[in-house]
C-alpha cells in the first residue's frame, strides 16, 4: 500500500529569453512510490532534482507530464496538504515574529481548532526543546535553532505524512541525533517519512528504503535490510558513477 | 475565512515591525513645522494653507507608503522563500492574496489615520472651526490608497522587482487622474486607430477623479455611493485577476 504515488513525472524547466527560451528537463519520466510507515530516504548528488520532486508533490510546483498521488489523491490538493508536514531545505520564516507567533500563524493555516492551537505549539516546543525561546523572534536564531522551529511547526498539526528536505544539513552532532529521533519517533509512532538527503550515512542509519536519483532520474532503489551494513555509500557512489559512464558510452 | 485574517495579522506585524509607520513622524515634524512658519499670517489664511498642505501630504506620504508596501507585498515574500511554508498548508492562494491585501490596506489606513489625528490637533491649535468635509476628504484619500494598492500588487504579479512595479503603478497612479483629459481627446482626434487606444486607455485606467473630495465644490453635492462602488469593484477585479495569476505562479 502506498502513501506517495509516483507515476511518469516530468519537469521541464523553461526560461525565457528575448528570443525563444532555455529549457532544463530537472526530472525526466520518475516513478516510483513510498509504503506507508516507512522511512524513505531520496538520495542524489546536488541538482539531481530532489527538491523539484518534494515541491511537486506540495504543489508549488506543476508538473511538465506525469502525476503524483499522495493519500491516493492527486496532488495539489488542500485535502492532502493538511495531512503533510514540511521542512524545506533553508528554515524560511518571517524573521519579525516570535516563536509562538509563527506557529499560532502555521496552527490557524494547517486549521488546527483555535483551543487546540496553544496546546499544540507547548508540545512541540517541548518536542524541539525550544520552550526557553517561544517569545524570542525568530531572526536572532542560529541555523540549528531554526531547524528546530522547522522541525516544529512541521509536526504542530500532527501530520500523517512528513516531507522533509535535506533535514540534516547544517546541523552539529547533537542536532543531528535529535533529529534522527525525531524521525525515528514518528515511524514508531505510525507515520511516514519521506526526506532528501546527500548525507548517506544518516540515510543508511535510519530509512527502511532508499532511491538513488542522478540527472532527473531515479537509478536505484535500495532495501536497506538487504544490504551489509556500512555499504550503502559505496552503493551509491557505483550506482552514480556507472550511470555517468553509461551515459558517457551511451 | 479564518486563514485569510490568521494573514492578514502577520502582514500588519510585519509591516508594523518593518517601521514603516516612522513616515508618520515625518509627516507630524513637517506639519507642525509649517505651522510655524505661516504663524505670521492673519488666521483664515493660514488655517487655509495649512488645512490644504496637510490633506495634501496626508495622500502623498499614504500613497507613497501604499505602492511601495502593495509592490513588495508578494515579491518579497517569492525571493525570501517564506511563502513555501504558508502554500504548502491547506491554504488556497486566492486567501494568502486576499490576506495579505487587506493586512496591507489596514496598515496603511491606521497610518492615514494617525496622520489625520496630528493633522487635525494642529488645525484646532490655530482655531480651526471643525469640517465635514475633512471627513469626506479624508474618506478619498483613502478610497485612492485602496485601489492604487490593489493595482500595485496587480503589477507586482507581472514583474520581478519591485521598482518595475512601483514604476507602472505610479504611470497609472498619474494617467488615472487625467481620464476626462483622455476622453476629450479621444473625441478630438480624427484617426480611428489613436482614437480607440485613448478610448480604452480611458475605459482600463482607474479614474481617481471620482475620490478626490479634496475640491471643496465638488464634494458639497458628492455622493459617496458611485465613488465607494467604483473604488470596491476596480479593486475587487484587480484582486481577482491578481490572484488568477498567482495561481499559475510556481516557486
Amino acid at each position: 500500500m502506498s502513501i506517495i504515488s509516483i507515476e511518469n513525472l516530468t519537469k521541464v524547466y523553461k526560461k525565457k529569453k528575448l528570443l525563444g527560451s532555455d529549457k532544463f528537463t530537472a526530472l525526466n519520466n520518475l516513478s516510483f512510490e513510498v509504503r506507508y510507515g516507512e522511512i524513505f530516504g531520496y538520495l542524489g548528488p546536488n541538482g539531481s532534482g530532489k527538491t523539484t520532486t518534494i515541491k511537486l508533490l506540495l504543489g508549488l510546483l506543476f508538473p511538465t507530464s506525469g502525476r503524483c498521488r499522495i493519500f491516493d489523491v492527486s496532488v495539489p490538493s488542500r485535502s492532502v496538504s493538511g495531512r503533510i508536514g514540511y521542512i524545506s531545505e533553508m528554515p524560511y520564516f518571517h524573521k519579525y515574529l516570535t516563536t509562538a507567533e509563527i506557529l499560532e500563524l502555521y496552527g490557524n493555516l494547517s486549521s488546527i481548532p483555535g483551543n487546540l492551537i496553544e496546546y499544540n505549539i507547548k508540545r512541540v516546543l517541548e518536542v524541539v526543546k525550544m520552550s526557553r525561546v517561544r517569545d524570542t523572534r525568530i531572526g536572532e536564531f542560529s541555523k540549528g535553532m531554526l531547524q528546530r522551529i522547522g522541525v516544529a511547526q512541521a509536526l504542530l498539526h500532527d501530520p500523517e505524512l512528513l516531507i522533509l528536505d535535506e533535514p540534516f544539513t547544517g546541523l552539529d552532532p547533537l542536532g543531528l541525533k535529535d533529529m534522527r529521533e525525531i524521525i525515528l519517533n514518528q515511524r514508531s509512532s505510525g507515520k511516514t517519512v519521506f526526506f532528501s538527503s546527500h548525507i548517506i550515512s544518516e540515510a543508511e542509519k535510519i530509512c527502511d528504503r532508499v532511491g538513488i536519483l542522478h540527472n532527473g532520474r531515479l537509478l536505484r532503489i535500495v532495501e536497506i535490510k538487504s544490504i551489509t551494513p556500512g555499504t550503502l555509500e559505496d552503493i551509491f557512489v557505483d550506482t552514480i558513477r556507472s550511470s555517468e559512464n553509461g551515459g558517457r558510452q551511451g | 475565512m479564518k486563514k485569510i485574517w490568521a494573514i492578514c495579522r502577520y502582514t500588519i506585524k510585519e509591516n508594523i515591525r518593518h517601521k514603516i509607520f516612522y513616515v508618520i513622524l515625518l509627516f507630524a515634524a513637517i506639519t507642525v513645522g509649517i505651522n510655524l512658519l505661516f504663524g505670521f499670517m492673519a488666521g483664515d489664511e493660514q488655517i487655509r494653507l495649512l488645512f490644504d498642505f496637510g490633506l495634501g501630504a496626508i495622500e502623498i506620504f499614504g500613497l507613497v507608503v501604499a505602492i511601495f508596501v502593495s509592490s513588495g507585498l508578494i515579491i518579497e515574500e517569492t525571493e525570501s522563500k517564506t511563502v513555501y511554508l504558508i502554500l504548502s498548508r491547506p491554504v488556497k492562494r486566492i486567501e494568502y492574496i486576499f490576506g495579505r491585501y487587506l493586512g496591507m490596506i489596514l496598515t496603511v489606513i491606521a497610518g492615514l489615520l494617525i496622520m489625520a489625528a496630528v493633522h487635525v490637533s494642529v488645525l484646532f491649535s490655530v482655531s480651526w472651526p471643525g469640517s465635514f468635509h475633512y471627513v469626506l476628504a479624508l474618506a478619498g484619500i483613502g478610497m485612492k490608497i485602496i485601489l492604487v494598492s490593489a493595482i500595485a500588487l496587480f503589477f507586482s504579479l507581472f514583474s520581478t522587482s519591485v521598482v518595475t512595479a512601483v514604476v507602472f503603478t505610479i504611470f497609472f497612479w498619474i494617467l488615472g487622474h487625467f481620464g476626462t483629459e483622455l476622453r476629450y481627446l479621444s473625441s478630438k482626434i480624427s484617426n480611428i486607430f489613436v482614437k480607440a487606444v485613448l478610448k480604452l486607455f480611458f475605459y482600463i485606467m482607474p479614474n481617481f477623479q471620482y475620490a478626490n473630495f479634496r475640491d471643496f465644490a465638488y464634494a458639497a453635492d458628492a455622493s459617496l455611493i458611485l465613488p465607494v462602488a467604483y473604488t470596491f469593484f476596480y479593486s475587487l477585479i484587480c484582486i481577482c485577476l491578481s490572484s488568477l495569476l498567482f495561481s499559475k505562479k510556481e516557486f
